[in-house]
């Protein structure tokens, strides 16, 4: 920079964002951190058009298709058909004698054939999945509007798909599992952290707000809750059941995505302390400025106060912990679910993928490198991000 | 001084005591009455004796009725029984504990005599290669998960090249004494401890690095380079032992995190330590078991956080206590 643009440079103001910008950029390892999170978060949003593309569902299990290694192709087996057509069977019993009667009559079946079902209707459904692959046989299925029956006997060809990246122990495919675990795992760490984010605001400026009574008494919940041992506090917690807990009990309607809820509750009612903290110390430090005390005696209320006056000057550093703390919370929910507390399968998570792989490191090492290092890059990444917001955004590091 | 210490010793004990009621309460709310299981594992109860069984152990009666008649009985050293284990509580407890202390040390030990010399060694050379390099690594440190950690450890060192055994305490039936036992428990230590120091050490080169940057910028330590000290001296007698201070209080707090990462730890490498202990007894419904290894956990982590606060007010006369 030539010595005329340093001095346009400084005699141009710039604002706050362009600063914090400027400063952020310089960090590689935080733009790579951000870009990193950005393209998981699409690909987490984006999982059913993955699921779709791929041909692959994350809870489809298949005992033939146990550990198999990467791109290798599924195998069919007959009795996986015979399964299904039962299936079908039980599903459709209502309409069964319909469809029977359609097949009968469209002259797929021999008059041998119709003689050996001898008008059962579920023998005759067994007897066209048996004859599915002869000559001409599926065209006179699909001229003979029978397509609900059609789909079992000719299952779509995404389902002899290859898995990209194999099979876990029940034959799931692991990088469709991944993907949605992406969901999970960021959902998870995005709420906690910003949830417990919102209730360290609101303690920590109340106990700096109000000060007195009010900042002992809240300060000294925060500390002592500091001083535990998560893990074991959170196993208790997550091994408890939470419709029989008194209050909340009644928000915790059953239902697949229970246990998300609830490791997001139980995270965060023990991860608000640091911003608690953190709020409270620039709380202290506003509290007495000029313009503070201007705006109390323009007889600005409590609320106000806090919300237009003191609350701006403390997101700078809420944003930074909000950002550690996702990684935080990703981490502790992968050792929730990793011990089996946490997100309950079928639900895939990270941490979850990982529980069986431990006893199954001999036969399929892929199963525990793949889910635990993507905890580890996200986890690094927001690590970083947060280190390069607080260098951005921190006044003593601006350089300019 | 004196009061503070008192006040704190006070504050702890109130702390531990909620803490035991919360966690009686919570326990009481798992899933799974010990005596349910206990009826459901023989179908020649009746109702009756359920009921009378009920009344025997007291679990008809209200949960603070209860938890009163469980802290009678714990200040007295009745800790009762364990239900999986089938042996008093409090002997169970005591080797577990040993073991669970044996892990924490020589993870601390081991992670303060690598972290806090590479802490001061990046921070004297602020900057270069190596800093920007240990930075990363020990970022690396914090956010990989112990867990994956054992896991990648195991796989490497026990599956892949086998050294070290995969997991347990020690070798089962060996009948070891003297230098053979010590060298088979080290044998069955190293990965448990790898994978508890690689946090640890991150942590304490991050915190070393940065407290020893703030005191080398000190004015004191331009004063001494000004007398014509030698620059090792400076930095071993006036930088170092006051870059230490805010160290020794992040010593103390780190068992908090050892003692939590314990659990996973432990329960991993099956080793067989109190971590293990809370773990097993609450997927178990070990009542007796989980209560007891709770409060030991929680009381050890309090006591060392008493003990941070009494040091750090030694080290540092500064700092005022009211």
């Amino acid at each position: 920079m030539s010595e005329e643009e340093l001095q346009s440079s400084e005699s141009q103001a710039q604002p706050m964002w362009r600063i914090v910008l400027v400063q952020f950029l310089e960090h590689k390892a935080g733009v790579v951190g951000i870009g990193l999170i950005a393209a998981l978060a699409l690909i987490a949003l984006f999982a059913p058009v993955f699921s779709m593309i791929l041909g692959q569902e994350p809870n489809i299990s298949s005992i033939q298709n146990r550990y198999l290694a990467p791109f290798e192709k599924p195998a069919t087996v007959a009795v996986d058909m015979e399964i299904e057509v039962e299936n079908f069977i039980e599903e459709n019993e209502d309409t069964l004698e319909g469809l029977a009667d359609r097949i009968l009559k469209s002259d797929i079946l021999s008059s041998s054939e119709v003689r050996e079902a001898g008008g059962d209707p579920e023998e005759v459904l067994f007897i066209l999945m048996e004859k599915r692959n002869e000559e001409g046989v599926r065209e006179k299925v699909s001229n003979n509007d029978l397509s609900d029956f059609e789909s079992v006997i000719y299952p779509p060809k995404t389902a002899g798909r290859p898995h990209i990246l194999g099979t876990d122990e029940v034959g799931r495919d692991i990088l469709i599992r991944l993907i949605y675990g992406t969901r999970i795992s960021l959902t998870v760490g995005l709420a906690v952290a910003i949830l417990s984010g919102l209730i360290g605001l609101l303690i920590g400026s109340l106990a700096g707000y109000y000060g007195g009574v009010w900042d002992g008494m809240l300060m000294r919940v925060t500390d002592s809750m500091l001083a535990l041992p998560l893990i074991p506090v959170l196993i208790i917690l997550a091994a408890i059941d939470f419709n029989s807990l008194p209050l909340i009990g009644g928000f915790f309607i059953g239902g697949s995505s229970e246990s998300v809820a609830k490791i997001i509750v139980i995270l965060c009612s023990f991860s608000w302390m640091t911003a608690a903290r953190l709020v409270r110390g620039s709380v202290l430090t506003v509290r007495n400025r000029e313009y503070v005390l201007a705006a109390k005696t323009m007889g600005a209320r409590d609320f106000r106060m806090i919300i237009q006056h003191i609350t701006p000057n403390v997101v700078a550093p809420l944003l930074v912990a909000i950002t550690l703390g996702v990684g935080n919370a990703i981490l502790f929910e992968s050792a929730l679910s990793f011990l089996g507390l946490g997100i309950q399968p079928p639900i895939a998570s990270w941490g979850n993928m990982l529980t069986n792989a431990q006893e199954l490191i001999h036969e399929a090492p892929l199963l525990a490198i793949l889910p635990g290092s993507l905890i580890f890059i996200v986890v690094i990444c927001f690590n970083f991000v947060g280190d390069a917001l607080q260098g951005a955004i921190d006044p003593k590091s601006i350089k300019r | 001084m004196g009061s503070f210490i008192l006040r704190r010793i006070f504050q702890t004990l109130v702390v531990t005591f909620i803490l035991s009621f919360c966690c009686y309460y919570l326990l009481t709310l798992m899933p799974g009455d010990p005596i349910d299981i206990l009826i459901s594992s023989n179908p020649n109860f009746t109702i009756e004796d359920a009921e009378r069984l009920k009344r025997l152990y007291g679990a008809d009666k209200s949960v603070m009725e209860r938890y009163a008649n469980w802290l009678s009985s714990a200040v007295k050293g009745n800790f009762g029984y364990s239900r999986v284990y089938r042996v008093p509580v409090a002997d169970l407890i005591g080797p577990r504990l040993m073991n669970t202390f044996i892990l924490s040390m020589a993870a601390l030990s081991l992670s303060l005599s690598i972290g806090i010399p590479i802490g001061v060694l990046v921070a004297l050379r602020k900057g270069s290669k190596v800093d920007y390099s240990v930075n990363f690594l020990s970022f690396a440190g914090i956010s990989i998960p112990s867990f994956f950690l054992g896991i990648l450890l195991i796989l490497c060192f026990s599956v892949y090249w086998k050294v070290f055994p995969a997991g347990g305490t020690e070798t089962i039936d060996a009948n070891l004494h003297g230098f053979a036992y010590v060298l088979d428990r080290l044998k069955y230590l190293v990965l448990p401890v790898l994978s508890l120091t690689a946090m640890q050490t991150a942590y304490y080169i991050r915190y070393t690095r940065s407290s020893m940057i703030d005191t080398m910028h000190m004015d004191f330590i331009k004063t001494a380079r000004a007398k014509g000290l030698r620059n090792s001296i400076v930095i071993a007698r006036h930088g170092l032992r006051n870059a230490l201070i805010p160290v020794v209080t992040i010593v103390a707090l780190s068992l908090s995190t050892l003692f939590s990462g314990a659990v996973i730890t432990e329960t991993l490498f099956s080793y067989q330590g109190v971590g293990k202990l809370v773990f097993d007894s609450i997927s178990g419904n070990d009542f007796n078991v989980a209560m007891v290894s709770f409060i030991i956990t929680i009381g050890m982590v309090l006591v060392m956080n008493l003990a941070a606060d009494i040091l750090y007010a030694y080290l540092d006369p500064r700092i005022e206590y009211k």
